[in-house]
């Protein structure tokens, strides 16, 4: 049989089964995914008598009052559900879970790990490590009662990675926590990222109580879940702002930004801006003014502004300019002002150790690692990248620090300037250079590129300023389309 | 106007069965035929067809789903219409649910009678009424109607990903199922 047979077989299935999809996709008022199993999840609750108390508040604001009598949860079977006995809570998962996950007990009774294992078997493949990753996230028990003031400190040790809050106990505070670092390998990605997507779904039942459900802490102020629907007090007033605009006829007709928007920070001229889709256009709503952006530049935005900037704790600064009818951003990812460069690095890095090998860090801009044999070890590090996006194509420069360590000193030996062009359409279309080593006496304005050749010579100076000049001369003499 | 009484314009002969079935259904037609071909000219053709088809099938026939019936009409002969453009190249969806259906058989056309094909349907009913109500409306909408799966996925509420990865295991497990009935895939 063929694909085609096969599809002639499925186009004379039985009509009631045609007649049920017909009528399903008709529906006009159909509860979200979410709402349903809510409403399961609360229907159960309900069902139970009156005769329970509470042995967990949501947020502990008070002495947590001992459980008495939990009555069991009846939990309809078609809902996925895993109970964690020890800590006394049932997780809903979502449906189409069943079947794709573990979970297991790991360092002590009170921390769960669930993962998911088609993805664990591939990893394990891959990296010939058994039992590691695909884990999809973890619930630990923190052993002291958090308000949720107290939960929400960025300098809560607690919140060293992305979490959400389950409950608290006489005993403690339980936490959902998502994973950190990759877990998938390029094929399980797919099915990764579709159950990692659905972790917000989750719902929690302890001592017969469904739990509310938590917000998810970031480690920043402002909250960007993955289905990009939150602002914070600045983007709700610019949402009025330009909603008030709009009416009143000002700015460019557009759309005025209803449907998923996302909050960016400042721009260097001191205003912040919106960033929206309407309709499958993208736009930037900046100053009482709608501009249209290209899907790239608008993916390049959200991801380079939003994900990358908070994961890592940096500002951006960033600018969209129009000239000669192309839209540019430039965007600048704030390392921190560099008058030496070479000083600069020197004190930022560090060596650690692990095991076999050695880490070399520089902040969270580049990483490292050697097998440390006893030779000198090399290495380089990317210093102040710069991008800028015109149109589809992006354009990044950045300065590549080239060091080596020996012992537990570092030397910086050389900086380089390192241009990549991309398609933003065709990301692995990449096209780009490396000049040659930068000489540290010269100023900026003397650097003859791309061809150089620079005896380390002693010391040198670069200001936050000059090494912006300095990209920007870079790019502007090798990728002169961007201006 | 209700299913039974075009059915029963049809019956009578009365030529306002056609106009009130296209009143109805044209739309659904339309949809149907767009999934599978993509040049417009073909999508009316296909769609004045099946009123032709329909109008030479009943009487004779009283269908109990009309809306079923007429679409299915639409989606074979889409189909045939398809076959007969060599439309591999002009609409990728229709293909790309093609080539996914592809993956739960051999691949190698072979001829079939009448009873094993309606027993291969039959089977085939009988597995989607096992899956919950969701993911039947899910396998329907994109391998009866060929709905695009950026369609579905905003029909039905769920993100792309999720609907793809659904799909794909439940032809897996199709394909599972009709193994172990005995067919040769």
């Amino acid at each position: 049989m063929n694909g085609r047979q096969l599809a002639d077989r499925i186009g004379n299935i039985d009509d009631r089964l045609i007649q049920q999809a017909q009528e399903q996709g008709q529906k006009k008022a159909r509860l979200s995914h979410r709402a349903r199993r809510w409403a399961a999840a609360a229907a159960v609750v309900a069902l139970m008598g009156a005769s329970f108390s509470l042995g967990a508040l949501a947020f502990a604001k008070e002495t947590v009052v001992e459980v008495e009598v939990p009555v069991e949860v009846q939990v309809p079977a078609e809902l996925e559900t895993v109970t964690l006995s020890d800590i006394g809570i049932t997780l809903i998962l979502p449906d189409d879970w069943k079947g794709r996950y573990g979970v297991e007990q790991t360092w002590s009774d009170n921390h769960y790990r669930v993962y998911s294992t088609e993805v664990r078997e591939a990893f394990g493949r891959w990296s010939g490590v058994e039992d590691e990753g695909g884990m999809l996230f973890y619930i630990l028990k923190w052993n002291q009662q958090l308000t949720e003031e107290e939960w929400r400190d960025p300098y809560g040790e607690w919140n060293y990675a992305r979490n959400r809050y389950i409950m608290a106990t006489k005993d403690g505070t339980y936490l959902l926590y998502y994973a950190s670092d990759v877990q998938f390998t390029p094929e399980t990605e797919e099915e990764y990222r579709q159950m990692e997507d659905e972790i917000d779904q989750i719902r929690f039942v302890a001592d017969g109580a469904l739990l509310e459900p938590s917000v998810t802490y970031h480690g920043e102020d402002r909250e960007l879940l993955a289905s990009g629907i939150k602002l914070d007090e600045d983007g709700l007033a610019l949402l009025r702002q330009a909603e008030a605009a709009l009416a009143q006829g000002e700015g460019q007709p557009a759309p005025a930004p209803q449907s998923d928007y996302f909050s960016v920070s400042v721009s260097e001229a001191g205003n912040a801006c919106l960033l929206y889709q309407k309709d499958g256009q993208s736009y930037l709503w900046r100053e009482g003014r709608a501009l249209p952006l290209t899907q790239p530049l608008f993916d390049r935005l959200y991801q380079g502004i939003t994900e990358q900037a908070y994961a890592e704790g940096q500002k951006v600064k960033w600018q969209l300019r129009e000239e000669n009818g192309k839209q540019m951003l430039i965007s600048r990812f704030l390392s921190g002002d560099i008058k030496d460069i070479r000083r600069w690095y020197e004190e930022t890095f560090s060596i650690s150790e692990r095991e076999e090998q050695r880490y070399v860090y520089m902040g969270e801009n580049a990483l490292v690692s050697m097998v440390d044999d006893g030779t000198p070890q090399q290495g380089l590090a990317m210093l102040l990248p710069e991008t800028m996006a015109v149109g589809d194509k992006l354009y990044a420069c950045c300065l590549l620090g080239f060091f080596t360590i020996e012992g537990d000193e570092l030397r910086v030996d050389s900086v380089k300037a390192q241009l990549i062009r991309c398609d933003l359409r065709a990301p692995d279309a990449i096209t780009g250079m490396t000049s040659d080593q930068l000489e540290f006496d010269k100023p900026v304005g003397e650097q003859d590129l791309p061809s150089r050749l620079a005896p380390d010579i002693g010391e040198y100076s670069f200001s936050e300023a000059e090494a912006h000049r300095l990209v920007d001369d870079l790019l502007e003499q090798v990728f002169p389309e961007c201006f | 106007m209700d299913d039974e009484k075009i059915i029963e314009l049809y019956w009578q002969r009365d030529e306002d069965a056609i106009a009130e079935t296209a009143s109805k259904y044209g739309k659904l037609c339309r949809f149907i035929c767009g999934n599978i071909l993509s040049r417009p000219e073909d999508c009316e053709e296909v769609v004045n067809d099946t009123y032709l088809a329909a109008w030479n099938a009943i009487p004779r026939q009283r269908p109990g789903r009309f809306a079923v019936f007429i679409s299915r009409i639409a989606r074979n002969l889409a189909l045939k219409r398809y076959d007969y453009n060599a439309a591999a190249k002009r609409n990728p969806e229709a293909v790309c649910s093609l080539e996914e259906l592809a993956e739960c058989v051999s691949g190698r056309a072979n001829v079939e009678n009448e009873a094993e094909a309606r027993r291969v349907e039959e089977l085939i009913s009988a597995f989607l009424w096992q899956q919950p109500e969701e993911r039947r409306a899910i396998f329907i909408r994109r391998y009866w109607y060929f709905e695009p799966i950026a369609d579905i996925s905003r029909r039905i509420g769920y993100s792309e990903s999720k609907v793809k990865s659904l799909l794909s295991r439940m032809r897996q497990s199709l394909k599972e199922y009709l193994e172990k009935e005995g067919v040769e895939l």
